[in-house]
């Protein structure tokens, strides 16, 4: 039984089977764009389609209703093929480049078919098996999915890609070009009685499939499905993602300007738009491509799902076409998230140094700069800056190990004076602290930190000096002693833990006695004075916390 | 020896001069000078009338009117225009000296 369609030719109706119509149809392209590069050669196109009409015409007088492929067939072989019809014209100069035969222009070319009765997922191995000159699919995509799994999901992105554009192979002429077999009535006869024979035999047994039957089948197609299924996923989280910043940051973008009083990332990104306003074009081409780049697949795969069947595919333009504008928006959106991304480091790197200048600024006194940090420790304890030089860059305290930033318990945050020389320059520094004592005995304690020799520890009574201790660098040794020193500095703490920390850095404890034996203004600290010391100075650095001083005896002996 | 080759050759030279004959006797319609040059076996396919009608169009040899028909589509009808008629006496006398000389080379043959 075949399907038989209506056609008009000149304004009479015929009923023909529609394969018969493939035929002719072929037959007249063919004809037609093989003399339409003459002159005068639409014309013999238009006599040929006219005398097949009047054959037509005959036919129906004769009773025929239905016209079959066999006397389209012999319809063909009366009037003749180009080259036949040529036969009159030989000799003379015919058109340039005026097509060679064979019939019905194709001949036995080869063309990349997907192969929808052969098929796992959408049949694009056995297409190209069959493309390459093969038969049996089945080791091609047994490579194939092997190679996906090496790949990871990049070939897994090019079978997406092929079966997205290749077209299958749905008319017998199609059919006979993904084998390369030649095409001419007889074989396309041939095609449409093999595609009629297995409709009915999988009528006849449903359960039938060419070649995925058996294990390794299976498993291919399990595997293949698995891979297919993960690199949607991948994909489609990408896309999400990309999607979903886009709109975020597009929307904070665009509403920036009002939300400067939110604070924090805001601020920074109100910032960021207004001094460089073009950035929010590219906001604008990433959304919109990146909407695209979402939009497109989707609408595919949606139309994929509910069309309804033997409704015509998108035809290879229009399947090109939308894959060009995903490409193109796939590049914008790649393309603008990168600028997006290399413009907001930038602008972060100079913002960071504009934040970086104005603490600069703010922490110099009297052109000396500490960090505020050790202002904040200098001004909450009382001392007093006799002088200090040689620290006027921006010094981090970062890089003090007993600054680091993990405030976790065992590690407590430490206030405290830190102090670098510049390159080239030597540390010179005095602060001191001053207070009334009544006589006794006091012990000044606390915690120090130097890379070198030359830094003082100094106790001066009414202007004479008492006692100085002289700071060596070393390394932390846990001793009763110490020990006891740290709990009087950090009561409540973890001592071990603080211990163990100071093994690793410079840090030191101190303690100093002095006698007091008449009462007055005690004034004591730090110095790089050299009557105060005997070594040279050698140190660069010098940091110290928790100092105190103890009354720990009322007599002086 | 193949001698259709030869044959085929004979037969396309002849193929111009006949359809101006056939239309210098009467005006006539595609089908019938089809038919004619089928039983004379001077064309194997249709087809190959339609280049050569075509070209002694746009030579100016033919010239043709459409006309309905009552069961099929509208047809070409084909006559020979004043040009046509002065090509065909042409290719009369050119014939007429060929058959001389063939006839002449038959005789001489043993």
């Amino acid at each position: 039984m075949k399907k038989n369609i209506t056609i008009n030719l000149f304004g009479q109706l015929y009923n023909i089977d529609e394969d018969a119509y493939e035929l002719l149809e072929k037959y007249q392209k063919n004809i037609r764009s093989y003399f339409s590069r003459r002159e005068g050669g639409e014309e013999v196109a238009d006599d040929v389609e006219h005398r097949v009409a009047e054959l037509f015409a005959e036919l129906k007088e004769q009773g025929v209703e239905a016209i079959t492929i066999e006397q389209v067939e012999s319809i063909i072989n009366r009037i003749g093929d180009p080259q036949e019809m040529e036969e009159a014209e030989e000799g003379e100069e015919t058109a340039p480049g005026a097509m060679p035969p064979p019939v019905y222009g194709e001949g036995t070319t080869r063309r990349f078919f997907r192969d929808p009765e052969d098929r796992m997922l959408g049949g694009v191995i056995s297409g190209a098996t069959k493309y390459f000159g093969g038969t049996d699919p089945l080791p091609w995509r047994i490579l194939f999915v092997l190679a996906v799994i090496f790949t990871w999901t990049a070939l897994g992105l090019v079978y997406l890609v092929l079966w997205a554009l290749i077209p299958e192979a749905r008319t017998a002429e199609e059919r006979l070009q993904m084998r390369g077999e030649p095409v001419n009535p007889s074989t396309i006869r041939d095609e449409v009685m093999r595609g009629v024979k297995a409709t009915q035999d999988f009528v006849a047994n449903p359960r039938v499939q060419s070649q995925a039957t058996g294990c390794l089948g299976i498993m291919v197609k399990v595997i293949l499905f698995l891979v297919m299924g993960f690199v949607v996923l991948i994909l489609g989280s990408i896309l999400l993602t990309i999607l979903i910043s886009m709109i975020t940051f597009g929307a904070a973008a665009v509403a920036g300007v009002e939300s400067a009083s939110w604070g924090g990332p805001f601020a920074e990104l109100c910032e960021f738009q207004s001094q460089m306003p073009d950035v929010k074009w590219w906001i604008w081409i990433g959304l919109f491509s990146g909407l695209i780049l979402v939009a497109i697949p989707l609408v595919g795969i949606v139309r994929a799902m509910f069309r309804k069947p033997n409704s015509e595919p998108m035809s290879v333009a229009t399947k090109a076409t939308f894959t060009i504008i995903w490409v193109i928006a796939f590049g914008l959106a790649l393309f603008s998230t990168i600028t997006g991304v290399m413009r907001a480091k930038t602008f972060t790197d100079k913002y960071n140094e504009k934040q970086r200048v104005v603490y600069h600024q703010e922490n110099t006194r009297n052109g000396v700069f500490l960090d505020d940090s050790s202002w904040r420790y200098l001004d909450s304890e009382g001392w007093k800056v006799v002088r200090l030089s040689g620290t006027d860059e921006a010094s981090d305290s970062f890089d003090d190990p007993l600054y680091d930033s993990d405030n976790s318990e065992d590690c407590p945050e430490v206030e405290g004076l830190h102090l670098e020389a510049d390159e080239g320059k030597n540390l010179d520094f005095e602060i001191q602290k001053s207070l009334t004592v009544s006589p006794g005995v006091y012990k000044i304690q606390g915690m120090r930190r130097v890379d070198g020799q030359g830094i003082t520890l100094y106790a001066v009574l009414d202007s004479s000096l008492v006692k100085t201790q002289e700071f060596e660098p070393g390394v932390f040794m846990s001793s009763e002693e110490n020990s006891r020193i740290l709990e009087d500095l950090v009561p409540n703490a973890n001592i071990k833990a603080i211990e163990r920390n100071l093994m690793q850095t410079q840090w030191m404890p101190f303690s100093m006695i002095v006698e007091v034996k008449k009462g007055g203004l005690l004034s004591y600290g730090f110095s790089t004075a050299s009557s105060f010391r005997r070594n040279p100075l050698t140190a660069r650095e010098f940091s110290t916390a928790y100092v105190n001083i103890m009354r720990i005896s009322g007599t002086a002996k | 020896m193949n001698t259709d080759n030869a044959k085929s050759q004979m037969r396309k030279g002849m193929l111009e001069y006949c359809v101006l004959l056939l239309l210098s006797r009467q005006a006539s319609y595609a089908t019938d000078i089809i038919a004619q040059l089928k039983e004379a076996e001077l064309i194997v396919v249709e087809g190959t009338l339609y280049p050569l009608l075509s070209r002694l169009k746009k030579d100016g040899l033919l010239s043709y009117q459409w006309q309905e028909s009552t069961q099929g589509p509208p047809r070409k009808y084909y006559e020979l225009t004043e040009d046509g008629r002065t090509a065909l006496q042409e290719l009369n006398s050119a014939w007429a000296q060929l058959t001389r000389t063939v006839d002449l080379l038959k005789q001489n043959q043993v």
